[in-house]
């Protein structure tokens, strides 16, 4: 074989000879053993550049199952800060995810898995909840002086992040109400949400009900967790505070803002700016 | 819109993927589960790869537009790559990892029929080439990936590698080329016919 023929292989896998000449090569083939073997020899290392290709893309793509949902501001000494914290809150919630799975898995009990299931995620979601809560109160970006209710409530209405909530074990469709929820689908979400028993959901439910404008059902939903809540209290008050912005309802807001406040110090940020923005009224109305 | 996003991708792209990763994942998952009784995870490992064969597709075949919505085409590549799934299932009496899947995707269908040991030797074939690739490093590995995977021309891959003209291109890709064989020889690695 010479170098004629390497360029007529190569133009071959690469899709570049005309119908005649794929049938002129395919005759020669099937005569001539080496150009076949070379033939073959070049197909398979371009499999292989092309499987090697496919994984990394494959790990690319499973890779975006651990991002964060939240993109975290970078101008400012507390975006780096929050970031710094993000990061070292995920790992946390990674090695704390395994845990749970491991604990799952090493620990039979004699309940049915529904139940079982609905428990693994009920903990879950509490325990990330735990390690998120504070870092997400930390975040404020740039926001503009000059805002309508409407957009300031755009502005900072944000659902709260779930991605890491759905990752691990055996799943029912409360995971499928968090991959909505994740997605933007809040009308799915909400219809998984609603029939769901734990606690949790109830919270997601409100924000769902939120990010499809039904605030007042945002607000009922929200007030009854808040009554049983043992997690995201302080964030079911924001999204509630959030609501009563959209209904132009200042004063209710930021008395929801200040139980925030008062409730822990180190979460202060986010309420504080926004207290500021509506009692300062540096907004249009 | 589907045509932008082809081309996007197409360019490499990497945000114009993940978006439409994203965009169908929920719906995708939905319908997995319910239409097949899949669970959660083995929905989601199908959709990624489906993704995967997305952007092979378009990459390495010849993808520039679509007859139907891309919400379609995802389906019908999900459908099909569990229609294999079962069959294969039904044959083995296991279910097929997302490495199997992977593999799938290079392996066509007819030779999936092939005795499992010869499977299994393409598959060594395979990950030889991947760790023979990492070995030779930059820049023979992308230029063996551009030209090879991506089919750039010679006129593309000096552009891209800043190299002074094509001839450049083309006598480093045959280095690299020639290089890669001689590994393979060295490490005595036998390619299956077909």
């Amino acid at each position: 074989m010479d170098n004629t023929d390497d360029l007529l292989l190569e133009q071959y896998l690469r899709g570049e000879l005309s119908e005649s000449e794929v049938v002129a090569l395919q005759a020669r083939l099937a005569n001539e053993p080496q150009l076949a073997s070379t033939l073959n020899e070049l197909q398979n290392i371009q499999d292989g550049i092309r499987y090697h290709r496919l994984q990394e893309k494959l790990t690319e793509i499973q890779s975006w199952e651990i991002d964060i949902v939240n993109e975290a501001p970078n101008d400012s000494f507390e975006a780096d800060v929050n970031q710094a914290i993000r990061f070292s809150k995920q790992k946390e919630l990674l090695a704390e995810i395994k845990g749970f799975e491991l604990a799952e898995a090493e620990v039979p009990t004699p309940t049915n898995s529904k139940q079982q299931l609905h428990r693994t995620w009920w903990t879950m979601a509490a325990g990330i909840a735990i390690l998120l809560s504070a870092a997400w109160f930390l975040w404020d970006g740039e926001r503009e002086n000059a805002m309508t209710n409407e957009e300031l409530f755009a502005e900072y209405f944000e659902p709260y992040p779930a991605n890491m909530v759905k990752r691990g074990g055996e799943v029912d469709s409360l995971m499928m109400g968090y991959l909505a929820y994740e997605s933007g689908d809040y009308v799915t979400a909400i219809e998984i949400f609603e029939v769901q028993t734990d606690t949790i959901s109830q919270f997601f439910l409100g924000v769902s009900y939120l990010g499809i404008g039904e605030v007042h059902k945002a607000i009922e939903t929200l007030k009854k967790y808040e009554v049983v809540a043992v997690v995201l209290k302080d964030q079911s008050l924001w999204y509630r505070a959030l609501s009563h912005i959209k209904l132009d309802n200042k004063s209710e807001a930021i008395d929801l803002l200040e139980k925030i406040k008062s409730s822990n110090p180190s979460i202060q940020i986010k309420p504080r700016i926004l207290i500021d923005k509506l009692q300062n009224q540096v907004f249009k109305k | 819109m589907s045509e932008t996003i082809i081309k996007q991708i197409k360019a490499g792209d990497k945000q114009a993927l993940k978006t439409v990763y994203m965009e169908h994942k929920a719906a995708f998952v939905s319908f997995m589960i319910s239409r097949y009784q899949t669970s959660a995870e083995e929905a989601l490992e199908i959709y990624q790869i489906v993704i995967l064969r997305l952007y092979d597709n378009i990459v390495y075949g010849k993808l520039e537009q679509l007859s139907s919505t891309l919400k379609s085409y995802l389906f019908a590549i999900g459908k099909n790559i569990r229609r294999e799934q079962v069959r294969l299932q039904q044959r083995k009496n296991t279910l097929l990892s997302i490495d199997q899947l992977l593999l799938q995707t290079i392996v066509s269908i007819d030779q999936t029929q092939v005795e499992e040991y010869q499977l299994q030797k393409k598959e060594r074939y395979l990950q030889k080439i991947t760790h023979l690739l990492q070995q030779m490093g930059h820049p023979c590995k992308v230029i063996l990936e551009y030209f090879y995977y991506e089919k750039k021309s010679m006129q593309e891959i000096a552009n891209a590698l800043n190299f002074k003209n094509t001839n450049v291109a083309k006598t480093k890709k045959n280095k690299c080329l020639n290089r890669l064989r001689r590994l393979v020889q060295t490490e005595k690695i036998v390619p299956i016919n077909g």
